[in-house]
């Protein structure tokens, strides 16, 4: 039992993360991934050819404070995805700890939520490792460099979970200084939220 | 069932603790025994103005949980689910228990899981807690939120003239402070002190008080900080309990020292207050001999606080009307104090405490090492009587705290004499000051387990998570039997199951059960089930499982299935 124990501490406290100082990973070359969408089929960055830059979030299922920011993460799609910034949701959770983020569970959240950007299952945590994700709500936006794809935000949504009236529309105003050709901040915003636990390699 | 105050007074404007503007004080939820179900959970709060904190809480509060009511003598059954983003596990802090249910960190609740601990209240009446208590993890888990008053209600307390309308003249107060960063998150690493007090998850709180005799049941639940309590207008208050039970009489009292971890309940008489009256439960933290937590003078940084080396407000108090039926007087006598016999104890333990230098390279831990869940520390013969010396020749102040027992201080420095006032009675914490030394006296009567330990620790959050911790056994008189066991006659009917499984296994006594799904995750546990009783697998979906059994006497494990 002692053994046993010891295992699942050691399984299950491997991300001890939260509010520290983050990692910047702006800059951060990103190789095109492919991953199967709720949706049906499977998503790849030719889903997008015109695509200038895109919104990466990572969400799941279970978590209360992700949960806020559906709404919020369909409107940008339905704003800035005509515009080349579409939006795309990736859920890195770990499917056989989290019974709530099965692919299941993710395809009956796209109807019930009425979901209109591509939401993805990272069933091998590739992609959140990728950008070296921590939380989820968490986001990021990549932009095509000189035939690169590479990390420009790193950030949240926006800084209001529950009354988005009153909060300042970070990814929002990413996208629209992208169009209009303006600097983009560098500075990083703490993520938080819900802990993406990797599982042990 | 108390229904919980809005949080909406917390949208009145939050300025850095110097507005005179307060928020109405949450009482806790109520949730009486013996039969309790407590869902941990990932939410946030509205604690201040703009975004909201992440937080971790019970049964759908935001912060903090239920406070539960047993009563002595009682069975109680604890229904655990942790539906966080995280393992966790709740431990009982003060009672005496089985170390299987005692919510250490060995009793690992993976997420989704439901653990089922249950055990015979046998602590007197006083007020008890439960919090998370998974290694490395505990100062997160804790500083989330997630916790709650254990409230044991006995005849003898029943009996007496005491305040006890809950939440009207008998309060629990769990009192902690919180460091915010950016988008308004705690902080969690490198951070010993909160910025802004909570009181019962209320920054800047007030409460309306009755014309009359005032029961307060405090907990200090911070990291590391000590509350040196006062009233403003200097009153006199009683102590009336201590950690494990009430005192044999009200002691009188101007100031009370309360460090991490501890409970002291008080009287305060408010009968001859005028209505309308104001006056503040106050922390007279300034000043204080260096080592004291929360003395230093640092206003940022990991040891630094915009509290410390202050006098400052815990909690903004009105008169209101009395109630029908107040207790006006304050009691004379409580319960005869019956201590430990000193000469009862046939052995003693020393602990010394070691590291957490400036640049030592070694953090805060016991002599013998830091914590190492895999190595036994001591083991300590059931039905002995025992002395327990801890000797702080180091840098700064800390909290002990021993799982399984209640305690009595028997001397502080060698002398009997320099045992607080205060400090008399039944203690499952004690105050260690730095350079000095702490002597308790306990029984450890039963719940023999040489497989499973109990913890004792500095109660400091972030120390015992960076290894300020050890582990004992408490082991049976005779040796146990290494037989083998014959599993054949054990079964599990029905099978296929709808509603519930029944364990037919005989003569055997199951020392641990867990159930797994298809895909190897355990989805519950249950120590030592109870002969007879049915598990409830109404919640899980239809499937194939695999039961976990493991046998008292030998802990051989043999793996039986079912299908729903």
């Amino acid at each position: 039992m002692l053994k046993l124990c010891c295992t699942l501490v050691l399984l299950f406290c491997s991300a001890i993360s939260s509010l520290s100082v983050e990692t910047s990973n702006i800059g951060r070359v990103i190789t095109p991934f492919s991953a199967p969408m709720a949706q049906g089929g499977d998503f790849s960055f030719e889903n997008f050819p015109q695509a200038k830059a895109m919104a990466i979030v990572f969400t799941c299922n279970h978590c209360p404070f992700a949960e806020l920011y559906i709404r919020r993460m369909n409107d940008f799609h339905r704003e800035f995805a005509p515009l080349g910034i579409p939006l795309i949701a990736i859920n890195p959770m770990d499917s056989l700890l989290y019974e709530d983020e099965t692919f299941e569970e993710m395809k009956k959240k796209v109807i019930r939520d009425s979901i209109v950007f591509p939401y993805l299952q990272d069933h091998a945590q590739s992609i959140a490792s990728m950008f070296n994700a921590s939380h989820t709500p968490q986001t990021f936006v990549i932009q095509q460099v000189s035939g690169m794809w590479k990390i420009v935000y790193q950030g949240i949504i926006d800084d209001n979970g529950k009354f988005p009236e009153l909060a300042t529309p970070h990814l929002k105003n990413t996208a629209k200084a992208i169009l209009s050709n303006l600097s983009i901040p560098k500075d990083v915003i703490a993520s938080f939220g819900c802990k993406i636990n990797y599982r042990s390699p | 069932m108390r229904t919980l105050i809005s949080f909406c007074a917390l949208f009145i404007a939050f300025m850095n603790g110097s507005a005179q503007t307060f928020n109405k004080l949450t009482i806790p939820d109520s949730l009486h025994g013996p039969n309790c179900t407590l869902r941990i959970a990932d939410t946030f709060a509205q604690l201040r103005s703009g975004n909201q904190t992440i937080t971790g809480a019970i049964n759908g509060h935001t912060f903090w949980g239920p406070t539960v009511f047993v009563k002595k003598g009682d069975t109680i059954r604890m229904n655990v689910i942790n539906a966080l983003n995280d393992s966790t596990t709740l431990h009982w802090h003060g009672m005496h228990l089985p170390a299987v249910m005692d919510g250490g960190p060995h009793q690992v609740i993976p997420p989704g899981t439901i653990w089922k601990p249950y055990w015979k209240i046998t602590n007197d009446a006083a007020t008890y807690w439960y919090h998370p208590h998974l290694h490395e993890m505990t100062l997160e888990h804790v500083t989330k939120g997630v916790g709650g008053f254990l409230i044991v209600q006995d005849d003898q307390e029943s009996a007496l003239p005491l305040p006890r309308t809950y939440g009207i003249d008998d309060i629990p107060i769990m009192f902690t402070s919180r460091r915010y960063v950016a988008n308004n998150q705690f902080a969690v690493q490198n951070t010993a002190y909160g910025d802004y007090l909570l009181a019962n998850g209320v920054h800047d709180a007030e409460v309306t008080l009755p014309k009359q005799v005032i029961r307060l049941r405090i907990l200090n639940a911070e990291i590391e900080r000590s509350y040196n309590i006062g009233f403003s207008d200097n009153r006199t208050f009683y102590v009336i309990g201590t950690d494990g039970g009430l005192r044999d009489k009200p002691l009188a009292v101007n100031r009370l020292h309360i460090a991490v971890g501890e409970r002291y309940e008080i009287l305060i008489d408010c009968s001859n207050d005028e209505l309308g009256k104001s006056f503040d439960l106050m922390a007279y933290n300034a000043n204080q001999l260096f080592g004291f937590p929360g003395g230093e003078p640092a206003q940022n940084g990991q040891f630094g606080s915009l509290l410390n080396n202050k006098n400052f407000t815990m909690l903004h108090i009105s008169i209101g009307e009395r109630t029908t039926n107040p207790v006006i007087t304050i009691p004379q006598t409580l319960i005869p104090f019956q201590p430990i016999d000193i000469n009862s104890a046939s052995s003693t333990q020393t602990i010394q405490v070691m590291g957490g230098a400036p640049n030592s390279p070694m953090p805060f831990h016991f002599m013998g090492g830091i914590f190492n869940i895999n190595r036994i520390d001591k083991t300590i013969p059931m039905n002995s009587t025992q002395k327990w010396t801890i000797t702080n020749s180091n840098v700064f102040g800390h909290t002990f705290h021993i799982h399984d027992v209640q305690f009595n201080i028997i001397a502080r420095n060698g002398n009997a004499s320099a045992v607080g006032q205060h400090e008399i009675g039944w203690k499952d914490v004690l105050y260690l000051p730095r350079n000095e030394s702490a002597t308790f006296i306990a029984r450890f009567v039963d719940y023999a387990d040489p497989l499973h330990p109990f913890m004792y620790h500095c109660h400091f959050s972030n120390h015992e998570d960076d290894g300020m911790m050890q582990q004992f056994v408490v082991v049976p008189p005779t040796e146990v039997s290494e037989d083998s066991i014959d599993f054949s006659s054990i079964s599990i009917f029905p099978n296929p199951a709808t509603e519930s499984i029944m364990i037919d296994s005989r003569d055997i006594d199951l020392y641990y059960v867990s159930i797994q799904n298809v895909n190897g995750k355990t989805i519950m546990m249950l120590p030592q089930p109870e002969k007879g009783v049915p598990i409830n697998v109404s919640a899980l979906p239809k499937g194939f499982y695999s039961v976990r059994l493991t046998d008292m006497k030998t802990k051989q494990v043999i793996v039986r299935s079912f299908v729903k």
